[in-house]
């Protein structure tokens, strides 16, 4: 087995008024890795990706579990020692570069910035900054490093940040949802970057998104989340092959591949769980049109269908669905 | 096509830039020289990536910008008579993207509907019944008209701002990105109601979004759109499957693939920025990033080239390229 380079268990984070965001979420991921956490808005999927960086502000709270990167509980760590956790150990990029960029510094000196605090001398840090510029495939990387943020294209930007963040060689890369802003043109080029990049330094990624195009273009497995949980998990292939979960069998008949020609799309009937009460049973078992009386009473926990295949429903047992 | 519904012809946008009185004074082509058509109960696809002109394009449609040259004529209305300017503006509806900031968050629901109708000398009480009618239409329960934007979830916030549109019964809508603010779910529920209104009602859609599949999906015809020009335009599995113009090859290769089987597919992927469309512009638009071109293509504006069955494409060399297929 690889060696395992995050591991999260029983994570769960709540917000004031005890909405459970997430619950309960288990996964780890290997190293050079690229791990892809897909659902819908409100499944808690981004939630899960700050919490592992401890970037959860009140009135949010980690209300349990625990997160081990390379085998070092990081819930134990003092705030000054998780800041060399981030940036250094793990990197995250976001939806909107904008956000992320100060619009007063060049985008060369924001990515030097970081290598100094690894006390790399200013000279160099800039040097390196231009040749991370390249690798990124930035044209014209000497001139662009002058640049403002607001003088750059989003893709750019974009491209930047996954410089900025890939430049100190870190083992793990958060990306929350890098491509959702930008046009599918320049998306297929920053996953393209993303995944040779990726090979090329051994770096792990946790993609989250909600784009299962993307979960076929970069992951190698794959966690579905509903609700705060991850209800199935397993190799990409497998998911795309063999849905077993209610939930992910839908999900995948409601995006469009067809035309109106061929069909309708398939709908999911009702909406998401009001997190802020608890929940009997089953999360999705209001939605699921094989749901029994044991789905509303019993909240069915993972367990492992083929080696490296989970999933949470009580109607899956040993790769077939009992119906 | 004389039986079309709406006819674009010959339709420009340009921005100035500075002064507007200055002599001369440059401008941003933002829509130069579109025709297009759509023939009653049928939808057109327009895609392109943002800057494309897509927008610019349907506001002018919707009467919200003034065309800088071109005719719009809907239903044998021309945008610009006046004295059927009420009538033609009671034939087209429009949808937008962000439902939440397409509707009042001051008022109810209901009020945001019975405005449009109170404006169009609707009594109380034949609003409420035509309310109710198409509140109907859209599955919008009647509980949720009392509640205030805020208070409806996205899907339901655009299915309000689908009643508000088809309300009037108009024969066009106007769907601008209607789906992407929207879950994949939600999304399917949206685009299948879509489907069935204009089954039921016969209504035409001009469908404008940068998703693929969706567009797939919905489209009897597609137009895709570069650098505020037509670039391909033809019935949709045409344009998917015999796609002649690199752009359209190269937007369609960039779409993630449905299974990760397809990872490594032959992908065109696009290098540089789309290019600026201010002051004159030589040659085609694609030529900067095309990986096709020739000289040729940076002398001379490409002809809208007639491939068959309705299938054009502005391309210079359309039919002799050679795709290799992923």
């Amino acid at each position: 087995m690889e060696e395992k380079i995050l591991e999260v268990k029983d994570l769960s984070v709540s917000f004031d008024g005890g909405v459970q965001a997430v619950s309960g979420v288990s996964f780890d991921l290997r190293r050079g890795e690229c791990f892809a956490l897909v659902g819908e808005s409100g499944c808690g999927k981004s939630t899960t990706a700050r919490a592992i960086l401890r970037l959860i502000r009140a009135p949010g709270r980690i209300t349990g579990g625990r997160i081990l990167f390379e085998d070092e509980e990081l819930l134990g760590l003092s705030e000054g020692e998780m800041g060399k956790v981030r940036g250094r150990n793990i990197g995250m990029i976001f939806q909107n570069p904008l956000d992320s960029l100060n619009p007063v510094y060049t985008v060369g000196s924001q990515v030097s910035e970081g290598l100094m605090v690894d006390k790399m001398e200013k000279a160099q840090a800039w040097k390196l900054a231009a040749d991370t510029f390249r690798d990124v495939k930035i044209p014209d990387a000497e001139e662009r490093v002058r640049s403002f943020p607001h003088e750059i294209s989003g893709g750019m930007r974009q491209r930047v940040m996954i410089g900025m963040m890939l430049c100190r060689h870190p083992k793990l890369l958060i990306a929350d949802e890098p491509t959702t802003a930008l046009d599918v043109t320049i998306q297929a080029g920053i996953i393209e970057l993303m995944n040779d990049l990726r090979h090329k330094y051994d770096t792990a990624v946790l993609m989250i998104t909600h784009d299962f195009g993307i979960v076929a273009d970069m992951a190698d497995r794959v966690g579905v989340m509903y609700a705060g949980q991850i209800v199935e998990l397993g190799d990409v292939f497998t998911i795309f092959d063999h849905p077993l979960h209610p939930y992910t069998k839908l999900l995948m008949k409601a995006l469009p591949v067809i035309t109106k020609k061929e069909g309708r799309l398939e709908t999911i009937p009702g909406t998401v769980p009001d997190l802020s009460k608890p929940i009997q049973g089953c999360r999705f078992a209001d939605r699921c049109p094989d749901a029994c009386d044991r789905c509303h009473q019993v909240s069915p926990a993972m367990t492992q269908v083929t080696p490296g295949h989970l999933c949470a429903c009580h109607l899956v047992k040993g790769g077939e669905a009992h119906v | 096509m004389s039986e079309a519904l709406l006819q674009v012809e010959h339709l420009k946008k340009y921005f100035p830039l500075g002064r507007g009185l200055k002599k001369n004074a440059s401008f941003v082509r933002a829509v130069d020289d579109v025709s297009l058509t759509i023939a009653p109960g049928e939808t057109l696809g327009l895609v392109g990536e943002s800057g494309s002109g897509k927008t610019t394009l349907a506001q002018m449609i919707l009467g919200l910008l003034p065309p800088t040259e071109g005719t719009i004529t809907l239903d044998g209305m021309d945008i610009h008579d006046r004295s059927c300017r009420k009538e033609f503006h009671r034939s087209i509806g429009a949808v937008f993207q962000d439902p939440a900031s397409s509707l009042n968050p001051r008022t109810t629901v209901y009020r945001s509907l019975e405005r449009p109708l109170a404006l169009n000398g609707y009594s109380a009480a034949d609003a409420r019944e035509l309310i109710r009618e198409t509140a109907e239409k859209v599955n919008l329960g009647w509980e949720l008209l009392e509640r205030f934007p805020h208070e409806l979830s996205g899907g339901q916030q655009q299915r309000v701002s689908i009643a508000r549109a088809i309300m009037l019964k108009p024969k066009l809508l106007v769907l601008d990105e209607p789906t992407s603010a929207l879950d994949v779910s939600v999304q399917a529920q949206t685009l299948n109601e879509l489907l069935d209104l204009q089954q039921r009602f016969g209504l035409a859609y001009l469908f404008i979004t940068h998703n693929l599949s969706v567009v797939r999906y919905m489209s009897d015809r597609i137009c895709v759109m570069y650098g505020g020009r037509i670039m391909e335009l033809g019935e949709t599995e045409e344009v998917y499957h015999r796609h002649v113009h690199p752009y359209t090859l190269s937007l369609l290769s960039s779409v993630p693939p449905l299974h990760p089987r397809q990872r490594d597919r032959k992908k065109y992927l696009l290098t540089g920025d789309m290019p600026s469309l201010i002051g004159e512009l030589k040659g085609c638009r694609f030529a900067s990033r095309c990986p096709f071109a020739r000289e040729a293509c940076r002398e001379a504006e490409p002809p809208m080239r007639d491939l068959g069955k309705g299938h054009l494409a502005a391309c210079a060399f359309a039919g002799e390229l050679e795709f290799e297929k992923g």
